[in-house]
């Protein structure tokens, strides 16, 4: 291509010159779709969020006309609200214990299903069942399931594992943990698909020469797959984690927070505040802290793929 | 990069380009063009007048309200009504949206308890000025007036009321040898603990982390003589004791109560797993319907140690803040207010309880076997508009309140003086 323009500067004429002119901008051009898209759909509700929660804004002036500034008062208000204290609390463990779990747990299955053995395809695409199902759904068979007078309490009680039905998402002691388990299943599948890739770009013969050599199977995967393989865990690892911290739809369908308070999360309250009790500002300014802590996670996956392309 | 030659490569990205800015210039035109949020008079058009309620969920509900709207449009040939119904939660969503961008529907049926918090967010017109002269003004039942009143100034014309009553599955009283439903508090825990066995609870309602459950929770607080702004007195304390007695001590309750909404409660009274529940009306037709549970009655709540009492709820027209010709809409509510036109059709059909003294004895109220008890629970029933415009935010300390108890968290004392402290500045001052 760059021969042909040059070529063309033996006759400079204004239509060369033109020529040149548009085909710089042609790049431009190209990215202008995706500034716009962005600008439209990423920059400008984040800043007017920002500026929301710098605000006393009601429904009424929502989106439009004059609204009273309150400086720091939205985020004084939360941080000496003991509902957000535990909300913070509730979403780390939530966050931190579903995806360790999860890591875990899908790790093992990718190793499982990477193998080829009759039916591992089939078996690796009935996993993605639990990712197709909306979230509405499931969370709601979760929700009867989980009940006192729930399926999960009539198998436990005829294999005699406990004598009276335990109230999975009544119980202030297990509700957390009950929607844990639910965001496992939900998350699990994701995380595993994730690794097979992963375990799918590293090549058999490294494991053949390993094993000629008289290296074991736990020696090859801490030798081989694991180092080949920890670029992608991070990745899935880092996106599960955003995935677990903005989650609402499970939550809320499953408890809406409660029983009080015991599950409520950073999401469930930003939109208990801005949506139930019309304190936009205040709600504006959690989900201002979640932006903020999403926004790091994905800093540190956009580095961790630097890293991978650097290792591939 | 030799796939595209230059020059395509050029007028694929301006078209690009075109493509997204007419894209995105469709989406904020619409914003302007879109007429359905307002009332408009075109110089030769009729006046289209938008709609909004949440009666799409019966037949009877749907066909009474088109039926209303037909007959209106026939009578009013310039008039056109553009009816949306949406289901309950989401109608409140999409009204939230229309309020911020200032295209709600002309008129809407509101849940009357809302009406005070939309008052204040400025969703509504004020109607004060239409009401004032308004003849029929005088014969609305005082409670029921006072549901749309926010500071004196009237937000809504009521035309169906409701509150909650006791249901009972009468076979199941029969084999635990009650007689008659429960009449009081403590006769209500005997025949709940009566009532309980491995596959039936005596005593359901909701105790959920959201706006029912502190619908439910205050009757149990007036019936106990306290009241809202009264929390964290001895009364409020014992109204709490007696919930977590039903629940935590006699477990007459199932802890699914802190989960369960009116729905859930009522799914399980009509599969018999409720001997007794605390519902209101608009379960009518999933209980009448049930086939597992035929043999059933309802009667008034219990009376605490300070009587009987129970929340208002209900209906109301109100006229949305973007209504462009409120005349026309209120000329419309004045229509639907005259019984000659919307009395059958509201009562029977939408299946409500009345709102107005001359309302009293017109045939088509009695659709059902529970009018009368319901009837009677309403006339003892309250309205909540006197805790102002802050009741959202309230209401989720009330809520917060019964739930730190009913899970063992906090004590009913401590909640109760906790949930004051938050609730005190939100309530009207003076």
């Amino acid at each position: 291509m760059w021969e042909r323009t040059r070529r063309g500067g033996e006759r400079r004429s204004v239509a060369v010159r033109l020529r040149r002119a548009r085909s710089a901008a042609v790049p431009y051009l190209f990215v202008a779709p995706v500034l716009l898209f962005l600008g439209a759909l990423l920059i400008y509700p984040v800043v007017l969020n920002i500026i929301m929660s710098f605000q006393d804004r009601q429904l009424g002036n929502l989106i439009s006309g004059p609204a009273k500034w309150v400086g720091t008062r939205n985020y004084d208000a939360i941080f000496h609200d003991p509902v957000f204290k535990s909300a913070v609390v509730h979403s780390v463990l939530y966050t931190v214990i579903s995806v360790a779990i999860q890591l875990v747990i899908a790790l093992m299955l990718a190793l499982f299903y990477s193998r080829h053995f009759r039916g591992a395809r089939l078996f690796r695409s009935l996993f993605l069942v639990s990712y197709a199902i909306p979230i509405v759904v499931s969370a709601q068979v979760f929700k009867w399931l989980l009940d006192g007078r729930g399926m999960v309490n009539s198998v436990l009680q005829s294999l005699h594992l406990q004598d009276q039905p335990q109230y999975w998402l009544a119980d202030t002691r297990l509700a957390l943990g009950a929607v844990i388990a639910v965001q496992l299943w939900l998350g699990i599948p994701f995380t595993m698909v994730n690794l097979l890739a992963g375990l799918s770009t590293i090549p058999d013969e490294l494991h053949e020469a390993a094993a000629i050599d008289g290296a074991n199977a736990w020696r090859r995967f801490w030798d081989i797959t694991w180092p080949l393989l920890r670029p992608t865990a991070a990745a899935a690892t880092i996106l599960s984690l955003i995935f677990a911290f903005k989650n609402f739809d499970l939550i809320w369908i499953a408890t809406k927070g409660g029983p009080g308070n015991a599950t409520t999360t950073l999401p469930t309250l930003a939109y208990q505040t801005a949506f139930e009790q019309f304190l936009f500002g205040r709600g504006a300014a959690i989900l201002n802290l979640i932006f903020a802590a999403c926004f790091v996670l994905a800093l540190g996956y956009i580095f961790s793929l630097r890293r991978e392309e650097r290792v591939a | 990069m030799g796939l595209l030659s230059r020059r395509r490569r050029w007028a694929l990205a301006v078209l690009l380009l075109l493509a997204i800015t007419a894209g995105l210039a469709a989406c904020g035109g619409s914003d302007n063009s879109n007429t359905t949020g307002s009332t408009t008079k075109a110089a030769s058009g009729p006046t289209t007048i938008t709609w909004w309620d949440y009666f799409g969920y019966s037949p009877e509900g749907n066909n009474a309200i088109n039926g209303m709207i037909a007959a209106y449009e026939k009578s009013h040939p310039g008039v056109k009504i553009k009816r949306t119904s949406y289901a309950y939660p989401d109608f409140f969503t999409k009204f939230n949206q229309t309020v911020a961008t200032n295209h709600t529907p002309d008129i809407a049926a509101m849940d009357a308890g809302q009406i005070p918090s939309y008052a204040a967010q400025g969703a509504l017109q004020d109607m004060t000025k239409y009401v004032s002269n308004w003849p029929v003004k005088s014969q609305f039942f005082p409670q029921v007036l006072d549901q749309v009143t926010v500071q004196d100034k009237t937000y809504g014309v009521p035309f169906r009321s409701n509150s909650i009553v006791l249901w009972y599955n009468k076979d199941l009283f029969k084999q635990a040898g009650i007689s008659t439903p429960p009449q009081t508090w403590d006769e209500l825990r005997a025949d709940a603990k009566k009532l309980t066995n491995g596959q039936h609870s005596g005593i359901c309602f909701p105790a959920t982390k959201d706006e029912v459950g502190a619908f439910m929770f205050e009757s149990f607080l007036w019936q106990s003589g306290s009241d809202l702004q009264k929390i964290g007195d001895p009364a409020s304390v014992n109204a709490l004791n007696y919930v977590n007695t039903l629940v935590n001590v006699d477990k007459s309750a199932p802890k699914s109560v802190l989960q369960w909404s009116w729905d859930d409660i009522a799914a399980q009274f009509t599969s018999g797993k409720c001997a007794t529940m605390m519902n209101g009306p608009w379960v009518y037709g999933a209980v009448d319907s049930g086939k597992k549970v035929k043999n059933w009655g309802v009667a008034k709540l219990p009376t605490g140690p300070a009587g009987g009492s129970a929340p208002l709820g209900g209906e109301a027209w109100v006229i949305g803040k973007s209504a462009k010709n409120p005349d026309a809409v209120w000329k419309l509510i004045q229509w639907l207010s005259d019984n000659n036109n919307s009395f059958k059709p509201i009562m029977s059909g939408l299946q409500s309880f009345i709102v107005r003294k001359d309302q009293q004895g017109l045939a088509g109220a009695d659709w059902s076997s529970i009018v009368p008890v319901v009837s009677e629970q309403v006339k003892i029933a309250r309205a909540r508009s006197a805790y102002g415009t802050n009741y959202n935010q309230i209401s989720t300390a009330v809520q917060n309140m019964e739930q730190a108890v009913l899970t063992g968290q906090t004590p009913a004392k401590d909640a109760a003086s906790q949930a004051s402290g938050q609730i005190k500045p939100l309530l009207p001052q003076g």
